[in-house]
Order: structure tokens, then C-alpha cells, then sequence
């Protein structure tokens, strides 16, 4: 330990050694996201059906999911939302919808033509080809029963939950996953649930000496539940014996990624106010519960935090994923490092990703580059829960959105007073869903607001450097690849991606992983290790365009197409 | 007691930071330390009052708000404290600087951190606006700024920034900075009879700087050390289990996870306690923070010679801790001098 620090050479390090680096490299490439949901036609609101009653189910409201419904090659969206609970008026506008990207940033509600319409409390969902016929199918966990909505190919989808073993009960659901655990090529499903509230369970707490939301803790855990696809459309809950069961938590976002580069799917819950967990896929169809030993089951300080939304990406380049999770406010973001052998480390105060991020409550989440520098940003939707907090005096409501420029280096820089009027209003997020709705190749935003209008963010950062997008598709595997581990290397540029069901605060997004290459106009490798463990490889491919590699042929296309043909 | 001191730290924040940080990690020292006013000097000999003042101190003056306000009447009681400082002290960096305390406790961080910037910009030697600065950084999670926040506060104040170390040394780690964290902690062992004697807040970070230094083991002693504090408990076996694993010995890793998890079920007992209680306890803790700021922007009013607001502020004071003597005593001193 060195001694005897001169009075002052500490803040004139820190000025010239951290504040200065970062404002010169925010000032040169801001990233600029502008509200444009206005000319989208979507009119979509969110309701947490409540009417005053404090129900716990809404607080959690809703993700949402970008994804192809239609194999048009335009991302879609589907928004979810609560429907009235009991006691609340009846509101027949309230519910899920599905809107169709027609192009040019204008968006149909299809959600009558495409029979998806329901009266379900949704929560949280996942895409997945469930039935392997070659369309992305849906899965819905709500407050009741969930829903599983069978793609038919034809713009229309049929509940098919019941019939496949998958409708579960009354439970308050949360986050959900489509996996292929056991790789046997058929997709097996995760689904979170958050704590035991029902009617008969309902309370609420004095806050402020007036009547609020109860906490997560006033109510018992619930476990998770694992089904195993049998591969003829239904499902087998293999909760149990796959030693799942055995977890009682409060569930909220998930995200399956393969935490130890063993090839094996792995599944990490945000728990709020507990312990997060990550199930190891021991290989055996059992999992075993490993968060503490990995690092991943709290913050650097060994605090659990109220974790709410979760995203897995390399965020330093390194070739390891890293897992960012959002809690409450006065809590840090989490940023697990990946450090190798199945171990992490947060380093999220070190990386600067708690700047002006603390105070609020943080939901959904995404590891995206949204200015094509080969550097993962990171972008969090925040807002209340109460009414109003108690102690939090002008802590409000409503809360702008947080984006942090990843300045290389395992540093970020908040930058949201720089990056336009996107990043300027307030909103009371829940979901956030990142992918490109204009395919310009930069990725965009939208955020689901919680008894509210969806905000759509289109990104308009300064065009110039070059990106290369990647669409998977598999023949002995899966055919959505999930699971799969996209590794692209761009002269001394590498980075690595993983496909993912279900990730962000109980959403889906990004099907199609994204790469931001700066000024390399040419991508000299895309390596593809798929869910059964052979790999691809795919040399010098032109950038700013999407690449389809199908399982077992050198390359499909370079342009896009359909993923769902052939 | 010679002055206003105000009482019950960290009442302000909220339920996570009080009962988790502060009962899971070293950092509840620092809640104890950020959230607590400083004592201020002692109030003046009341000048003799001017014939243009009227008023009596002892007349009835209504309340601004009720004696036992709810949280948003609070917040409007500190609003209109902070602003009549600012208003009536516009060239005070020391009023500003309480006007900042009071914004950033009960009304906005951020518009705390406004005032105490131009606190500074009237005198670079106001420490508690540099103090100020420090604290709204680090609860903003801007670390960096808080470390360089604290060096200016050294400069001015050495005492006050060794006895606010937590948060110097805290932002440092979260920098990222461990080289320069582990320098001062040196130092701070150096006053405190060796680094074997450092307190457990301490010795937790620098396990934490030794851990981002890459020294490991030098992590394991220090969090041994801080194992037999019982706040640092918790935090401490859970550094130890990274530690430990980080360095291959996967038995030990083992042990002191599970002690790490049978410490945080009963902490997170702890909590749901505590969560029970804290609707009112949390409200009835602010009260004598707030009176506390009133009693001191009554001594400034007083040096001013407006007597008129100082009896205010007062009695300000004396409603929202009525078991607190220094609030009557200055009060019963006014009226003496006006030969009541």
C-alpha cells in the first residue's frame, strides 16, 4: 500500500485521467433517438387494470415483443397489457395488440385480422417455432391462464395453450423463455412467475398514511416452471425432476444464455428483493441452481437487489457475454463482467453506468449499439411504481429513459441530455424492445409504458459507419438457433452475440443479432457455433447488409429475405 | 449543545437504502455519514433589536405547515426554507450551502447540487458545499465526481474530509480507481495506529480496492478482517466467497458463500421487520433533520438581525422536535432581550 498522497493529486488525476476522456468522447458521436410515435398509427395504450385498488398485478405491467410475424422481413410488434381487474370498470379497449410493420415507419393493428385478440392479463412473452413449421409463434404469460398463440403461416395465429400443456393456472406470471436445454432440437419453455398474488391473497400497504401498493415481500415466492417440448406441438412440465421446482422466488425479467461456454443453455431469473438464481444446465436434463457461486445472484457489494429487467452481451469486447440487470432506485445497474469458468464480477460502478440512473426504478433494458461503433450502448427504461414514493420528494412518476454511450475500455458515459427528444420525455416504462424498423441499419426503440401510450424511438445517429446483421436459421438444431453463439471478427473488431427467447424486462427483441462495425467496410469472419456444437464460418462478407446462414450450407443469402422460407 | 444539531441520520432515504445498505454493507456507514447534518456553530449573542423591527418573538406566529406534517407537506416546509435562504443570502456561501442540505434532503438532489455550485462560485472554501457536492454525486452514482468533489474538500477542510472517508475512499473504488483508494486508505491507517485497526467499513474497501489491484489475498485479509465487525458481516463473507473463488480454492469459496447466505436470510428477516415499521418511523426521523436546518436558518437570520424570521425558524424548529431544548432556548434568549 503506498503512503503519503499529496492533498489534491487525486482530483487532478481523476479530471484529467476520467472526466476529460469522457467528455472529448461523448462530445464527438452522439447518438440521437427522436419521438416518432405520433406518425406511426399506433394507438396502442397500456392498461394495468386497475382501478384504484392497488392490486399487485399492477405494478409489474407488461414487455412486449419485436419480432417477423409474417416473414415479410419488416420486424412487427406485439404490445401487451393488463385488462380490468375485479372491482375495475369494464374498458373493452383495453387488452394486447399486434401491429403490422407496413414500411416507412407506419404500423397496422392487425390484432382482430390476425385472430390474436384476447381478454388475457398479459406480462411477458417469448417467440420461439415452437412447431417447427417455419413461423415464430408466440407465448404469453399473464395474471391466469397463459396463452400460447400457434403461428399458421397465414397472418392469422390460433390459442393453442390448453391443448399443449402449457396454460398453467391462476399464478401472477412473469418473464418467459423459449430454449432448446436438452438440444434436441425441439423448443422446451421457461416460464417465470413473480410472487402469490391472487384475490384471495390481496393486500396493501400504508404508505404515507394512505393506501399503496404492498411490497414483493408481503407475498410468498413462487417457483418457476420448465416444460419440455415433446416435439408434437405439446409441452411436459418437467418442473420437477428438473430440479426448478425447488425455487420458490419473485420472478420478473429472464434471459437464457449459455453462462460457462459449455455449449449448454443456462437460465437466469431477476428476482425482486431476493437473490437472483441462474439454473445450470448440468447436461442431464437437470439444472442446478449456481447464481451465488457465478457471481450473479447480487451486486458487487452482496446486496439482492430488486432486480427487475436483464440482457446478456459482450460489453467490453473481450469474447465473454456479460449479463446487465435493472433494479429499484437508489440501487446501481448491475453489470455482471463475465470473467470466464462460469464467474462474474459487477463492475457497474467502475463503468460509469450508475450516472444519473441511480434515482429512478429501472425495467427494461438492452445492450445495443445504437451508433454502429462496434460497442455495445445501453439503453433502460425507468418510472415509479407508487403512486408516489413516500421519502422520495420530487421523485416522480414519470422517469425519462437512461442511455449510456459505451465509450470503449469498459467505460459508458450517460448521454441522454445529448441524444435527442426521444430521451427527453417522461414515461412510466416497463417493456423496452430494441431492433431496426426501418432497416437502415440502426436500431431502433420501443418502450412499453404502463398505463399508457407506447413510445416509439426512431434512431437517427449520424450515418457513416458500417454495420452487418446475422440471421441464423437451423436444420438439425432449432430452427430459430436459439441458443446459438455468433462470433464476427472485423480486422481487430470482434464481438460475439447469442440468440436469445425472451430477454429486457419480460420481453423479446432482437431475433436478429446486430453488429456495429465502425469503419470496416468488410467483415472478414462470421463464426457460428449452433445449439448441437458444429460450427459455421462464413469469410469476407461486404458490410451494411443482413447475412442469412442456414445450419449445414456455407450461406443462404446476403440480402435480406425471409427468414421463415426454404 | 452548543449549536443546532439535528438528529436521526438517514432518515430521508428511502426503504432500500435505509435497511438494505445500510444493514447489508459498509456503505450503511456512509448512509450515517451522507444523510447527517453538521453540527453548526453555536448561535450569536442576539444583537439588541433595531427600532424598525416590531415584531415580537414571542408573538403568535402561525405555523407554515402542520407541526406533525405528512411527507409532501414536509417537502413544501423544506422548499420554502431553501428558498427564503437563497432569497434572503443570495451572497452567503454558507446560507446557500444550507439551502443545497435542505433541497438535496427533502426536495431534489439535483437542485441541491445547483445551489451548492453556486455556494462555491461565491467562496471555493465553503466546505460544506463542497461537501454537498461530494454527496449528490455519489448518490447520483457519478463517482468520479464525487472523488474530485471530496480532494477540493480536503483542501479547504482536512478534517471534515477525514471524517467523511467513507465516501472518498467509496468513490474511488467505484471509480474503478483502487490504486489511488488504496493511498488513502495508507493514509487513514497511518492516523488510525495501523491498517490491522482500521474499521470494518474500511477494511471492506480495501478488500474491494486490493480485489481490482489484482492482490487477492491482500482481498482476503481485509475481508477477514472485516468479518468480525457484525455490520460488515455480510458483505464481508460475500467478498471472501469471491475471493476465494477467483483464486481456485473452491472449498473455502463454498464455505463462505454459505455463510454469506445464511447471513443474508436473516438480514433479509431483517428487513421485512424493519418494512413493517417504517411508515412512520421514516416520517417521524426527518423531523428533527428539518428542524435542525430551521434552528440554523434562524441563527442566520439572527446574525442578520431580522428577529423576526430567526423567531420563525424557531419556532420552526421547537414544533417539529419538541423534546429538542435548542430551538426555546434561542427563543427564551430573543424574548429576554426584548424584556419579556
Amino acid at each position: 500500500m503506498r503512503r503519503h498522497l499529496a492533498p489534491g493529486a487525486l482530483q487532478g488525476w481523476l479530471v484529467a485521467g476520467i472526466v476529460l476522456p469522457l467528455a472529448a468522447a461523448v462530445a464527438d458521436g452522439p447518438i440521437r433517438l427522436r419521438d416518432v410515435t405520433a406518425d406511426t398509427g399506433i394507438t396502442f395504450r397500456h392498461s394495468d387494470g386497475g382501478a384504484g385498488r392497488h392490486y399487485m398485478a399492477e405494478t409489474v405491467a407488461s414487455g412486449l415483443a419485436s419480432f417477423d410475424y409474417d416473414g415479410d422481413g419488416d420486424v412487427d410488434l406485439y404490445l401487451l397489457s393488463g385488462v380490468p381487474l375485479e372491482g375495475s370498470p369494464a374498458d373493452p379497449n383495453a387488452g394486447s395488440r399486434l401491429y403490422r410493420n407496413a414500411g416507412g415507419w407506419r404500423f397496422e393493428d392487425v390484432t382482430a385480422s390476425s385472430s390474436i385478440a384476447h381478454r388475457a392479463f398479459a406480462l411477458g412473452v417469448a417467440v420461439g417455432d415452437y412447431d417447427d413449421d417455419g413461423t415464430p409463434d408466440l407465448f404469453t404469460n399473464a395474471f391466469g391462464p397463459c396463452l400460447l398463440h400457434h403461428n399458421n403461416g397465414d397472418g392469422t395465429f390460433t390459442e393453442l395453450a390448453a391443448a399443449a400443456g402449457v396454460e398453467r393456472g391462476e399464478a401472477l406470471g412473469a418473464g418467459v423463455n423459449f430454449l432448446d436445454y436438452d438440444r434436441d432440437g425441439v423448443l422446451d419453455l421457461f416460464v417465470a412467475n413473480y410472487v402469490d398474488f391472487r384475490y384471495a391473497t390481496h393486500r396493501t400497504a400504508r404508505l404515507g398514511g394512505r393506501d399503496d401498493y404492498a411490497r414483493p415481500r408481503d407475498f410468498s415466492p413462487l417457483p418457476n416452471r420448465l416444460y419440455h417440448g415433446r416435439g408434437d406441438g405439446g409441452f411436459t412440465d418437467v418442473s420437477g425432476p428438473a430440479g426448478i421446482a425447488a425455487h420458490a422466488g419473485a420472478g420478473m425479467g429472464t434471459i437464457c444464455f449459455d453462462h460457462d461456454d459449455d455449449g449448454l443453455t443456462d437460465i437466469f431469473v431477476c428476482n425482486d428483493q431476493r437473490l437472483d438464481f441462474l439454473f445450470r444446465n448440468q447436461g442431464d436434463g437437470t439444472f442446478a441452481e449456481v447464481a451465488l457461486a457465478a457471481g450473479l445472484a447480487c451486486n458487487a457489494l452482496g446486496t439482492p437487489t430488486a432486480s427487475m429487467g436483464v440482457d446478456a452481451g459482450d460489453h467490453d469486447n473481450d469474447g465473454r457475454l456479460d449479463l446487465v440487470v435493472t433494479p429499484y432506485y437508489d440501487e446501481l445497474p448491475v453489470l455482471h463482467r463475465g470473467l470466464g469458468s462460469g464467474l462474474f464480477e459487477d463492475v457497474a460502478a467502475r463503468a460509469g453506468i450508475g450516472v444519473r440512473a441511480v434515482a429512478a426504478i429501472k425495467w427494461g433494458v438492452g445492450l445495443v449499439d445504437f451508433d454502429n461503433d462496434g460497442l455495445k450502448d445501453l439503453f433502460i427504461g425507468c418510472g415509479q411504481i407508487y403512486e408516489r414514493e413516500p421519502g422520495a420528494t420530487e421523485r416522480e412518476v414519470s422517469w425519462p429513459p437512461v442511455l449510456f454511450r459505451n465509450l470503449g475500455g469498459g467505460r459508458f458515459a450517460n448521454v441522454g441530455a445529448l441524444a435527442g427528444d426521444g430521451l427527453a420525455g417522461r414515461h412510466v416504462v416497463r417493456g423496452v424492445a430494441f431492433d431496426d424498423f426501418d432497416d437502415d441499419g440502426l436500431v431502433d426503440v420501443v418502450m412499453l409504458v404502463r398505463d399508457g401510450a407506447a413510445v416509439v424511438l426512431r434512431n437517427e445517429s449520424p450515418p457513416g459507419n458500417h454495420w452487418v446483421r446475422v440471421r441464423l436459421r437451423g436444420r438439425a438444431g432449432n430452427r430459430d438457433a436459439l441458443g446459438a453463439r455468433v462470433r464476427v471478427v472485423a480486422g481487430d473488431l470482434v464481438q460475439v452475440a447469442e440468440i436469445h427467447s425472451g430477454r429486457g424486462y419480460q420481453s423479446h427483441f432482437g431475433s436478429w443479432p446486430h453488429f456495429g462495425l465502425g469503419s470496416r467496410p468488410r467483415v472478414d469472419r462470421i463464426e457460428v457455433r449452433w445449439p448441437d456444437g458444429t460450427t459455421a464460418v462464413v469469410e469476407d462478407v461486404a458490410a451494411d447488409r443482413t447475412v442469412t446462414i442456414v445450419e449445414g450450407a456455407e450461406r443462404s443469402a446476403t440480402a435480406p429475405a425471409p427468414f421463415g422460407a426454404g | 449543545m452548543d449549536g443546532c444539531v439535528p438528529g436521526q441520520p438517514g432518515a430521508h432515504r428511502g426503504a432500500w437504502l435505509v435497511v438494505l445498505v445500510a444493514g447489508i454493507a459498509g456503505a450503511g456507514w456512509a448512509v450515517e455519514r451522507l444523510t447527517r447534518p453538521r453540527t453548526v456553530p453555536p448561535v450569536p449573542p442576539v444583537p439588541a433589536r433595531s427600532a424598525s423591527v416590531t415584531a415580537s418573538a414571542t408573538q403568535s406566529v402561525a405555523p407554515i405547515v402542520p407541526e406533525r406534517p405528512d411527507e409532501r407537506e414536509l417537502a413544501v416546509d423544506a422548499e420554502a426554507l431553501a428558498e427564503s435562504l437563497a432569497r434572503d443570502f443570495a451572497g452567503n456561501s454558507r446560507a446557500l450551502a444550507v439551502s443545497g442540505r435542505v433541497l438535496q434532503l427533502f426536495v431534489a438532489p439535483e437542485r441541491g447540487r445547483s445551489r451548492f455550485e453556486q455556494a462555491t462560485a461565491i467562496a471555493a472554501d465553503e466546505p460544506e458545499a463542497w461537501l454537498g457536492l461530494a454527496e449528490t454525486a455519489w448518490h447520483d452514482g457519478d463517482y468520479p465526481q464525487a472523488a474530485a468533489a471530496m480532494a477540493r474538500l480536503e483542501r479547504v477542510a482536512p478534517r471534515l474530509a477525514t471524517e467523511k472517508a467513507f465516501l472518498w475512499v467509496d468513490s474511488l473504488v467505484k471509480s474503478g480507481d483502487g490504486v489511488s483508494a488504496l493511498e488513502l486508505l495508507g493514509r487513514i491507517a497511518d492516523t488510525a495506529g495501523g491498517e490491522a485497526a482500521l474499521p470494518g467499513w474500511a477494511q471492506v474497501l480495501l478488500g474491494q480496492a486490493r480485489t481490482q489491484a489484482g492482490d487477492l489475498a491482500g482481498a482476503v485479509t481485509a475481508y477477514d478482517r472485516a468479518a468480525a465487525d457484525p455490520a460488515q458481516r455480510v458483505v464481508a463473507a460475500y467478498g471472501l466467497a469471491q475471493a476465494w473463488a477467483r483464486l481456485g480454492d473452491a472449498e473455502r469459496a463454498r464455505r463462505a458463500r454459505e455463510t454469506y447466505a445464511a447471513l443474508q436470510e436473516e438480514n433479509l428477516a431483517a428487513f421485512d421487520r424493519a418494512q413493517q415499521a417504517e411508515t412512520t418511523t421514516r416520517l417521524d426521523a426527518k423531523y428533527p433533520v428539518l428542524a435542525g436546518y430551521h434552528c440554523e436558518a434562524g441563527s442566520l437570520y439572527a446574525r442578520a438581525g431580522r428577529f423576526d424570521e430567526a423567531a420563525v425558524h424557531w419556532r420552526r424548529a421547537a414544533a417539529l422536535a419538541p423534546e429538542w431544548p435548542e430551538p426555546r432556548r434561542f427563543l427564551e434568549v430573543l424574548a429576554a432581550q426584548e424584556g419579556r
